[in-house]
């Protein structure tokens, strides 16, 4: 199977890096961006599976940023990340259309079960379009046989 | 020029003093002017009938008729005449006295040179006695005009001179007495108004303690009149400043410390999220090593980057106000939830002691972290083995959730200081878990209540309303 790819967008530096490290060293394809600006410009040019985003960035708010995303990336999941624990932010988060949101300072182990679960429910999602695709082929295929 | 109060005051008295001393000064003068113009002219008038009369009489009365026999008749009545007149126009006020004849000839009068001068005014024909005014000399005078024998007519005229020089007399004794009132009533309504002032002139001082600052002031000013009621209203407003004063101060201090929590909460955040994902992906590469103290090291970096993440957690508490967000919550499970999270060590034995399971209107995460808190303040409290029990009880709308520890107890000298921020007496801690506690607690509209011995143990109840 291909390696999923990841991009993480934060500003601070060091958790870019010991956040890549990790899930580098868990098996998946990792790209940094330190801004919203990157962020875009990189999600526009390559795929990712998954973004993590920063609720906080330099350039802009990160719910701004995933308004962004998901008009150029509609299947990319997003996974934001907040600051600060609070109800208010979580909900802006989820409405803004984010597919989880995970509170600052991060558990690396529970990061790693969100993204785990969540790629595996991106997984399933494609295989289903693949099968579904796959059988109404399959129909058209026997139904212009029949006709045939 | 701006004048003081009691010099204000004193000129106003001295003014209306003077005012009413010319009203009544001028009223009673003026009665006086007409009481004493109405005698002379009476004496005046009788004085002139009296002379017409006699005239009259010594021309036409039988005894003049017999007395004419002895003397040479015209020559003496002419004397006669001219005797009464002079003696009648004696006095000083008289001007002239004359008689006249019905053509208006003045036969006699006491000013020579008149003899035969001739009076056109309409009197000379009067038949009973008036009185009126003309200039003589340029004086203005009254002339009594009375009728005598045979339409002849005697003429009194008398000048007022004296009255004018009485009224004159009295004007200048009123200014007297009016400057003299004066010159007494400033002084002394002055130092009057003055000695009213006094407490007002000690409550301003006051004022001006108050303006520069110092709060500490009393004013000692006892009287029951509307003086005595602003010094206590003063009294009760120095008061009242000097506690707010220090509700500011302590507000000021705490918000200072809040802003400096939440900057040092957010830049704390990062790095420590960093140094947990390192210490993770270090953990992940050595995992497998067998050294017995690199798994210690990673295992007090976890923790101690933990214990970092809860202070910042708790400074991030403390300065940001959450509202709580209300439901329904079973109290009893929950404070089985925050005694599972709790860390019991094994000489400390956990009692529970539940009334019939009371649902509450609250936010169920502010009371998990409440309940943690202080049962973790308990079983800390608690070093050297004991008990802590937690019983929960309902009394009327309110239920009480109560943390009895048998543990070392709070000195008397800190009761007071508990729930203010940054007080702590533990080594590792930086005093701000009951601050906290107390503010979601108020938040929720209940209170905290705490009792203790030192070497007893202390109990903590946190009463919380039923319903929101």
């Amino acid at each position: 199977m291909e390696k999923a790819s990841i991009l993480i967008v934060d500003d601070d530096e060091s958790i870019l890096e010991t956040l890549s490290a990790i899930l580098e060293e868990k098996g998946y394809k990792t790209d940094t961006a330190k801004n919203g600006a990157e962020a875009i410009e990189k999600s526009k040019t390559s795929f990712y599976n998954m973004a993590l985003l920063d609720i906080k960035l330099p350039d802009m708010e990160g719910t701004q940023l995933l308004i962004k995303m998901k008009g150029t990336r509609p299947k990319m999941i997003k996974i934001m990340i907040t600051g600060y624990a609070s109800l208010q932010n979580a909900i802006e988060a989820l409405n803004y259309g984010a597919d989880a949101y995970i509170m600052k300072p991060l558990d690396p182990e529970d990061l790693l079960k969100v993204i785990a679960e969540k790629l595996k429910m991106q997984r399933e999602v494609e295989k289903m379009n693949q099968k579904r695709v796959v059988e109404w082929i399959e129909t058209r295929a026997r139904k212009l046989e029949r006709e045939r | 020029m701006r004048l003081s109060f009691p010099s204000k005051v004193s000129l106003i008295v001295a003014l209306l003093l003077v005012l009413s001393i010319f009203a009544y000064a001028s009223v009673s003068i003026m009665l006086e002017v007409n009481k004493r113009t109405k005698d002379i002219i009476d004496e005046k008038k009788s004085l002139n009938e009296l002379v017409a009369f006699t005239i009259e009489s010594a021309e036409t009365a039988e005894v003049v008729t017999w007395y004419k026999k002895y003397v040479e008749s015209a020559e003496v009545m002419t004397w006669y005449k001219k005797y009464v007149v002079t003696k009648v126009a004696e006095p000083e006020d008289v001007v002239y006295c004359r008689l006249v004849k019905p053509t208006g000839e003045i036969i006699i009068s006491n000013i020579e040179e008149e003899s035969g001068m001739f009076i056109r005014d309409p009197a000379i024909a009067t038949n009973k006695t008036v009185v009126k005014d003309e200039v003589f000399n340029e004086e203005k005078i009254l002339v009594i005009v009375s009728p005598t024998y045979e339409g002849h007519t005697v003429w009194l005229g008398f000048s007022l001179r004296k009255i004018n020089e009485a009224v004159t007399g009295m004007i200048i004794s009123t200014l007297a007495t009016a400057m003299v009132i004066v010159s007494i009533s400033i002084p002394i309504s002055y130092f009057i108004v003055s000695r009213f002032l006094s407490p007002i002139k000690e409550l301003t001082n006051l004022c001006d303690d108050i303006s520069r600052g110092n709060f500490n002031v009393q004013s000692n000013i006892q009287s029951k009149d509307e003086v005595g009621v602003l010094s206590n209203t003063f009294n009760d407003m120095a008061r009242k400043l000097e506690t707010m004063r220090e509700e500011i101060r302590r507000s000021e201090r705490l918000s200072a410390i809040g802003q400096l929590a939440t900057m040092v909460g957010h830049d704390l955040r990062n790095p420590l999220t960093s140094i947990q994902n390192a210490a993770y992906f270090l953990k992940m590469k050595l995992g497998g090593s067998t050294d017995e103290k690199v798994k210690k090291m990673f295992g007090i970096i976890n923790n101690e980057v933990g214990y970092a993440n809860k202070i910042v957690n708790d400074l991030l508490d403390f300065s940001t106000v959450k509202k709580p967000e209300f439901t329904k919550v079973n109290l009893v499970s929950l404070i089985k939830d925050a005694l599972a999270q709790l860390d019991v060590p094994e000489n400390v034995n956990i009692v529970t002691k539940f009334s019939e399971s009371p649902i509450i209107e609250a936010d169920p995460d502010q009371l998990r972290r409440i309940f943690l808190n202080i049962a973790l303040n308990g079983v800390q409290a608690i070093p050297n083995g004991g008990e802590l029990t937690v019983s929960t009880r309902n009394v009327d709308d309110f239920v009480e959730v109560a943390f009895i520890d048998t543990g070392v107890g709070i000195p008397e000298e800190n009761m007071s200081k508990i729930f203010t921020p940054l007080f702590t007496t533990k080594s590792k801690g930086v005093g701000l878990g009951l601050c906290i506690c107390n503010n979601l607690v108020e938040g929720h509209g209940g209170k905290i209540d705490v009792i203790s011995k030192v070497g007893v143990g202390s109990t903590f109840t946190i009463k919380l309303p039923i319903h929101h």
